[in-house]
């Protein structure tokens, strides 16, 4: 008797839980929260059952289509003196029009080792639907995609990349057209010095300082071939630096040049041979000839040039 | 002082190398044609160094060294490598003799101043070896005994251009020990007339022996002597470093095409090569004409091809030209 008594005394110590649906008239579709909130003492243990099984096992609803959206959920909101304020939020909506009777939301609880169902009033739900006037109804057109403007900022790099591509291609036609007008990037002509007056100003160096004087015939030989090579492959276009002396002797030989100057060249070059490769030490006439024999070459060459030249305007 | 030296480094080229002359008057009564050939053989003879054939057959490959040996009287063998072949066919054995009851030493063909490995790529790998090994030790191990190589010691192996089945191509690293890679073509028109002709009448010349062994092999110490300045040494090492970095002179179009390039061994066989030349022109200096004379024979064996310059027939002479062309003379 004295424990019945206790557990009368525990069980209703708790105050009443209140409950109510935010909204009690709904459109059709739209949401509603079902909101519980009551006391438990501290340690109490709670079990929501889920809320959709609550409805399936209601026969009064009769397959109204009430939806739990979101279901049964219990939240602690506070703790004083021992008592804990708790809320339990489930969210539903319907897609059937009517007067609905929506059952209680059951929550089970335990007390030193005894169950029992939480005392929840059940509620009514309204659910509105549209009138649709059937007379007057006209149906909108589907509505195209929004199209929007392209701004600057997406358009600029793009353009400022085509007009840099643009730029270089211009430079590089420009640099190449000028260079074969013999001008430079801005348009201004380019001094480019004939291969004769080059040689001849390599030659006249050579003859100046006179090298082979201080025993340097080597350096001096090499220099007046080497002035030569370079002016023969502007001559004629073929590589005398890769040639050999008698290979560059071979190939003048059908170049008309006069008897004794290709003489005197072949004996120069075969003499410039000895003194590079055979440590040949040429007299002192040899050395001061080489310079003439190299210079006669080149004036005859660049006359031969400019007559041919003639020959070919005249034509 | 130094220009003296020369000097008389060149009159006594001049001397030493009149047999030159008369080598290649005997040598062209018997031999129509293939001066190349005569002229490469005496290189190979005079630089110390062996010689490889290319070439079709009956285009006077043996007739041409056998005539060699007879002008200076020196021994000549000729060996034909065969598959079955074994290395002691080549460099001799010890057979044991019933009558004076001990092992004497039989000593092989390779024995011999003048040796034509005949089809040197018909042997395996081992035969080859032997050959290859006393051609540069020039001497030959047979039991417990080093037997030296007569001197001059001049091996010319030979090998067929077109049949590949059955046969061993020799390692690159063995190429390398020939000196040159000479390839040889076939006659001319008139040439071959005259070979006919001699046929027909049956007037094979004979060539007179006009030197001894030991003429070559003094010939030998005085074309060491041969003067070569620096500028010619920096250019054989151009050209030889030009097949490893093309890209160094200008030649980045070639890099693909070279899978390595020539050894140093390339660069001692060219400035050896181009001193002999040097003395059969009589004389006693070397120029770079005498570097571009013997650059192909001496480099188109030591340069490796790439599959890309095989498949599009790039040949070693094809970048040995594109080489000479870029490279300056000094």
């Amino acid at each position: 008797m004295a424990f019945l008594v206790m557990l009368s005394t525990t069980v209703f110590a708790q105050k009443v839980p209140k409950s109510y649906l935010t909204k009690d008239s709904v459109l059709i579709g739209d949401q509603v929260a079902w909101i519980t909130e009551f006391t438990f003492p501290e340690g109490v243990d709670l079990k929501a059952i889920p809320y959709k099984q609550t409805l399936a096992a209601d026969t009064t609803l009769r397959g109204a289509a009430i939806e739990v959206v979101k279901d049964l959920q219990i939240d602690s909101v506070s703790l004083k003196n021992g008592q804990r304020e708790l809320r339990a939020k489930m969210m539903l909506s319907a897609f059937d029009s009517g007067s609905f009777h929506l059952p209680a939301p059951v929550i089970l609880y335990s007390i030193e080792g005894m169950a029992d169902t939480l005392s929840i009033d059940p509620q009514d739900l309204y659910v509105n639907t549209i009138q649709i006037d059937t007379a007057s109804f006209k149906p909108y057109e589907i509505k195209a995609q929004e199209k929007y403007p392209i701004t600057v900022g997406e358009v600029l790099p793009w353009v400022l990349l085509a007009l840099a591509v643009a730029l270089i291609i211009w430079a590089i036609c420009r640099y190449i057209s000028m260079k074969r007008k013999n001008k430079n990037f801005f348009g201004k002509s380019v001094q480019v010095e004939p291969p004769h007056i080059t040689a001849l100003k390599k030659l006249e160096k050579l003859r100046l300082e006179k090298i082979w004087k201080v025993g340097k015939e080597k350096q001096y030989y090499t220099g007046i071939t080497d002035a030569l090579r370079n002016y023969i492959e502007s001559r004629y276009g073929f590589g005398a630096m890769e040639k050999t002396s008698s290979e560059i002797m071979d190939s003048l030989k059908d170049k008309k040049l006069d008897e004794k100057i290709f003489n005197d060249l072949d004996e120069m070059f075969a003499r410039a041979d000895l003194v590079k490769f055979a440590k040949y030490t040429p007299s002192e006439q040899d050395n001061e000839n080489a310079i003439p024999v190299a210079v006669n070459f080149v004036n005859f060459a660049y006359m031969q040039q400019l007559e041919e030249a003639k020959k070919e305007e005249v034509k | 002082m130094e220009n003296v030296n020369i000097k008389e480094l060149n009159d006594r080229i001049q001397k030493e190398s009149a047999f030159v002359d008369i080598i290649s008057m005997e040598m062209n009564k018997v031999i129509v044609g293939q001066k190349h050939l005569v002229e490469d053989l005496l290189i190979g003879l005079l630089a110390d160094g062996h010689l490889l054939l290319e070439g079709m057959p009956g285009l006077a490959k043996t007739l041409a060294i056998s005539t060699l040996a007879d002008i200076i009287d020196a021994k000549f063998n000729r060996i034909q490598f065969t598959p079955d072949l074994l290395p002691s066919d080549i460099v001799g054995t010890m057979i044991y003799s019933q009558k004076n009851e001990q092992f004497q030493v039989k000593q092989g063909p390779v024995f011999a101043n003048f040796v034509l490995a005949d089809e040197i790529n018909r042997s395996p790998a081992k035969v080859q070896s032997a050959l290859l090994e006393a051609m540069q030790e020039r001497a030959v191990t047979i039991g417990d005994n080093t037997y030296a190589l007569p001197k001059p010691f001049l091996v010319m192996a030979t090998q067929n251009p077109i049949e590949q089945e059955g046969t061993y191509p020799l390692p690159e690293a063995q190429m390398d020990r020939f000196m040159l890679k000479v390839i040889v073509n076939y006659p001319k028109k008139d040439e071959e007339k005259q070979i006919i002709k001699m046929h027909n009448a049956q007037e094979f010349p004979k060539a007179s022996t006009v030197l001894k062994p030991e003429d070559i092999v003094r010939a030998r110490s005085v074309v060491k002597d041969v003067y070569m300045d620096e500028k010619i040494e920096r250019y054989i090492v151009d050209i030889v470093y030009a097949t490893r970095t093309p890209d160094e002179y200008g030649l980045g179009k070639i890099k693909n095409l070279i899978q390595y390039g020539a050894s140093p061994r390339a660069s001692i066989s060219l400035a050896k090569a181009a001193k002999a030349y040097a003395f059969i022109k009589r004389r006693g200096y070397v120029i770079p004409e005498d570097v571009r004379a013997v650059c192909y024979e001496v480099m188109r064996h030591r340069i490796g091809l790439t599959y890309e310059a095989e498949a599009e027939n790039i040949t070693t002479e094809n970048l040995i030209t594109e080489i000479v062309n870029i490279v300056p003379v000094p």
